[in-house]
């Protein structure tokens, strides 16, 4: 690896909290962040209450598990890598729908004990190396720190740069730490900055490819349709980092622009792309229903100067779905969505809702910034008027039981995280999971469908919740739902 | 220790969580960072053959979620703040403060603060779990017997005809609730009641644990901890015994019953009665089984606690030839000879190889090495399985394509339900 490879992502990241004054606890209306985030009074308060939330270091793992043949070393105690499994289903099932035979997602913890805690975990990181490369021969190996590994202060970076001469892979070491920061996407920014270490410098440029960030929520058939609109412009798009091959990371800094499909995660990577080799962004908000896709469009359109193939495109496209759209409105009309689940798709998927005509009573996000938060709330204000409740929390369990308790909506446009807690509280859910199509014009319809259909039958929540006991006392929902926002009013 | 590629266990704060989460109307306090709850309920939860368990478990468990500037100025100050709020949030009789690795590295006098609050009319209890502890075996041991400690009174008299079931851990046994039901059942057939079952014990039980007569340690492994502490403490004898699968059962009840020092007329019924239900089954199966199971030599890939018991009943009952049986849970040195001769004595002497491994690549290889007609494992060996065309029945950590909810591999129904599910997978294979 030359040396220049070494001046950009090979240090800790800034966290979102420093960097962008990423906030993870508000509760409020959409006007009402839009008013405070323009006057510069929207800052972040700590719980005094809190519950699970997310941390750093997951980000790192679950990704870098998708990169195809790559090797992931956890440097911490076992339980850290605890997501592998799950990621493993993931990876199987992503892998089938690309025409990929099924394997299992390499993972490996240096599983640090009380001895290594004190004696230091360097050994066993350098024999989880070596022997991943034996075993693997990968073409990179990503190595993720954890809380432990940082507190006793392994030196993570110095025994890549001694053990990267005697093997194969390239060793990507990225920092983050769990505490570090209580924004998951910080972690997206490690993982992501990491893998400047190993993309080269450009030797062509190629005009015709987009690069394009795939978060590891979506499923092929959502590529499948980005690539069906690229392609009418007469653009190919290059996947990175998930699900494709080692070399589609190495040469992404020869496409002719970058955007993504979550431009929450790839926030911190773009400007280091561009600092580094000159590649040209663009952030639009994720690619959902009709106004956000067109969005999506315009800006890549924009970037690549091709606004007017872009225009007749949206022209197209617009009269071949809106019939489809309007057929399935006049089902959905009036409906009332409860919207969770990382800031940037729970706004685009609140965009989708609107032009079905159902009414966004809560959108949930993990975190907000203005970076990758205002244009998209204001967009939403002016459109669904802005009285709708937005809450931010990096999960908080007890304030989504207050807002559902509170709103009773009539279902809940959501993921993993949230699918549970809804079903448990009486609301159907219309997922957005790992192999739902949801994204572009076609994906508004299929989604659209999916929640009529999940609509058609509601009696398990609707059974279910009779039979659940919450954990919390009657008073807490009496209670504000900000009620332990902030520190207490004595 | 070293490392592990595709690890089959969370860590230690992982298995005092899931010991938690099989509790009455308790909750959890993670004291960690605010990762570690999230990534156990996913590494745990779902991987345990999805299920969403506990009182306050899941995304709801109650966690401090400390950051640098904690790991840097202490955390103390923000778990009394947390356990303060939970207190007031979360409706429970009993609060369980556990802790995660940067707690456990920066020092935090987790036992002082827990100790505030005390004698305020609310339970809470303290284990020190960081993850470097060990595996989700070690954060079980040190949470039920710190729990133990901490909250079971002492008594004046046991109460005959009466045991604590003990070593049987929810979640890493996908199939924990099925299993103690059975056990639960039979010994309620033969007239015995149990004050600590394993699973949905409350604060009223936890603290009349002591007046058992004697406790069942359903693992050679796990639970060991607790029954010791209870025998130190309060003086039960115990009785350990892997968790029995088949016929194995009947010598099971009947050791029981012996160090119950109760009359055995009932206990002869209700074997005869039970072991006409297994068999009236496997008659079932005998139409087929030359075609299905007969001369099949199998591999079982699972920890110490299932393998024993599925072995013995595969073997002894089913008439199974056992090849090899790679155990995962990485079993303290000590009890590994005995756990070594808990493999002998099997029908005709039959001895399959005995392995200690947790790694997955290693475990792959011994299956190639050591090819096997049929696969007992978890959803990660079905990979070798297929490289292998092997038939794979999976019912080990992690199990993510089952669903894991009332179904038991322990006792006469769960031998029923083993043979149906192993024969079931023979034949979709």
């Amino acid at each position: 690896m030359s040396s220049e490879h070494n001046n950009i992502g090979n240090t800790t990241v800034p966290t979102r909290e420093n960097r962008l004054h990423t906030i993870t606890a508000y509760v409020g209306s959409g006007n009402d962040i839009a008013g405070k985030a323009k006057n510069g009074c929207l800052l972040q308060q700590d719980r005094r209450f809190s519950q699970s939330a997310a941390c750093a270091e997951m980000m790192p793992l679950c990704n870098s598990a998708l990169i195809d043949g790559n090797v992931v070393i956890a440097h911490s105690p076992v339980g850290c890598s605890g997501m592998l499994s799950l990621i493993n289903l993931i990876g199987k099932t992503g892998r089938l729908m690309r025409g990929l035979p099924p394997k299992n997602t390499k993972g490996i913890s240096t599983n640090l004990s009380e001895h290594d805690v004190v004696y230091g975990g360097g050994p066993e990181l350098e024999k989880a190396i070596l022997e991943a490369d034996v075993r693997h021969n990968p073409p990179a190996i990503t190595i993720i720190t954890s809380c432990a590994s940082g507190i006793i202060g392994d030196n993570v970076e110095g025994i890549v740069k001694e053990l990267q001469p005697k093997v194969r892979a390239t060793l990507i070491p990225i920092q983050c730490e769990g505490f570090r920061s209580g924004v998951v996407s910080t972690g997206y920014d490690a993982f992501l900055s990491s893998l400047l270490q190993v993309i080269d410098p450009p030797k062509i440029k190629r005009a015709d490819t987009l690069l394009l960030v795939n978060p590891l929520s979506i499923s092929r058939p959502n590529e499948v349709e980005i690539e069906r609109l690229l392609d009418q412009l007469g653009l190919k798009a290059q996947w990175f980092p998930l699900f494709t091959d080692f070399k589609n990371v190495r040469n992404a800094s020869e496409t002719a622009g970058v955007a993504s499909l979550c431009s929450l995660m790839s926030n911190y990577f773009f400007r280091q792309l561009k600092v580094k080799y000159g590649v040209s962004y663009v952030e639009p908000p994720m690619p959902v229903g009709l106004e956000f896709t067109d969005w999506w469009l315009r800006d890549v359109g924009r970037m690549l100067g091709i606004e007017e193939k872009v225009e007749d495109l949206i022209k197209k496209e617009h009269a071949r779905v809106r019939p489809q759209l309007d057929e399935l409105r006049e089902e959905l009309q009036g409906k009332r969505a409860y919207i969770g689940f990382n800031l940037e798709k729970s706004l685009s998927l609140q965009s989708l809702m609107t032009e079905l005509g159902i009414e966004t009573v809560v959108s949930t996000g993990f975190e907000y910034s203005d970076d990758y938060g205002l244009d998209r709330i204001e967009n939403l204000n002016k459109r669904c008027g802005g009285n709708y409740t937005l809450h931010i929390g990096n999960f908080q369990h007890f304030e989504w039981a207050h807002l559902f308790n509170r709103e009773k909506p009539d279902l809940l446009v959501g993921g993993l995280e949230l699918g549970g807690a809804a079903l448990r509280q009486g609301v159907p859910v219309a997922p957005v999971l790992p192999g739902t199509f949801y994204l572009g014009y076609d994906g508004a319809v299929n989604y659209a469908r999916e929640i009529v259909k999940a609509l058609r039958n509601t009696a398990y929540s609707r059974n279910l919740a009779r039979h659940v006991q919450l954990p919390y006392r009657k008073s807490w929902f009496r209670q504000k739902t900000h009620t332990y926002i902030g520190r207490s009013e004595q | 220790m070293s490392f592990i590629e595709s690890p089959r266990s969370t860590c230690a704060l992982g298995g005092a969580l899931a010991y938690i989460n099989s509790l009455a109307r308790t909750a959890p306090v993670i004291h960690a960072g605010p990762g570690c709850g999230s990534v156990l309920t996913f590494g745990q939860n779902f991987d345990g053959g999805y299920q969403h368990i506990g009182h306050s478990g899941g995304f709801a468990a109650p966690s401090s979620n400390t950051l640098e500037r904690h790991v840097v100025f202490g955390g103390e100050d923000r778990l009394r703040e947390q356990i303060g709020t939970t207190l007031e949030v979360i409706d429970a009789d009993l609060y369980f403060i556990i802790t995660g690795c940067t707690a456990g590295l920066i020092g935090d006098d987790v036992r002082a603060v827990a100790g505030e609050f005390s004698g305020k009319g609310k339970k809470v209890v303290f284990a020190e779990t960081p993850g470097f502890k060990g595996n989700t075996y070690t954060g079980y041991e040190i949470a039920t017997q710190e729990l133990l400690r901490q909250i079971t009174k002492p008594s004046r008299r046991k109460r005959q005809l009466t045991v604590n079931v003990l070593g049987v851990v929810p979640a890493q046994d996908p199939f924990w609730q099925g299993n103690l039901a059975e056990i639960r059942r039979l010994l309620d057939r033969i007239g015995i009641r149990t004050i600590l079952s394993g699973d949905g014990d409350g604060l009223v039980q936890l603290q009349k644990a002591s007046e058992a007569k004697l406790n069942i340690v359903l693992s050679p492994t796990t639970g060991l901890a607790a029954a010791n502490f209870l025998q130190e403490t309060h003086g039960i004898p115990f009785l350990q015994q892997a968790l029995p699968v088949g016929t194995e059962t009947s010598f099971f009840l009947r050791r029981v019953a012996e160090l119950l020092e109760f009359d055995s007329g009932l206990l002869d019924t209700v074997i005869r009665e039970e072991e006409d239900y297994l068999w009236k089954h496997l008659i079932k199966l005998s139409e087929a089984y030359a075609y299905i199971l007969v001369n099949r030599e199998f591999g079982l890939i699972g920890d110490t606690n299932y393998a024993i018991g599925l072995t013995r009943f595969l073997t002894n009952d089913l008439g199974l030839i056992p090849r090899f049986v790679i155990l995962t849970d990485e079993a303290p040195q000590p009890l590994r000879s005995g756990i070594e001769a808990a493999f002998d004595g099997l029908e005709n002497n039959i001895r399959p190889q005995v392995f200690f491994e947790p790694d997955c690549y290693r475990i792959a290889d011994l299956v190639r090495e050591n090819r096997p007609d049929i696969l007992l494992g978890s959803t990660v060996d079905r990979e070798v399985a297929k490289e292998l065309s092997l038939p794979i029945l999976t019912l080990s950590f992690p199990l993510t394509d089952r669903v894991a909810l009332s179904n038991s591999y322990a006792g006469y129904r769960g031998a029923v339900n083993l043979a149906e599910d192993l024969g079931s997978a023979i034949l979709s294979a």
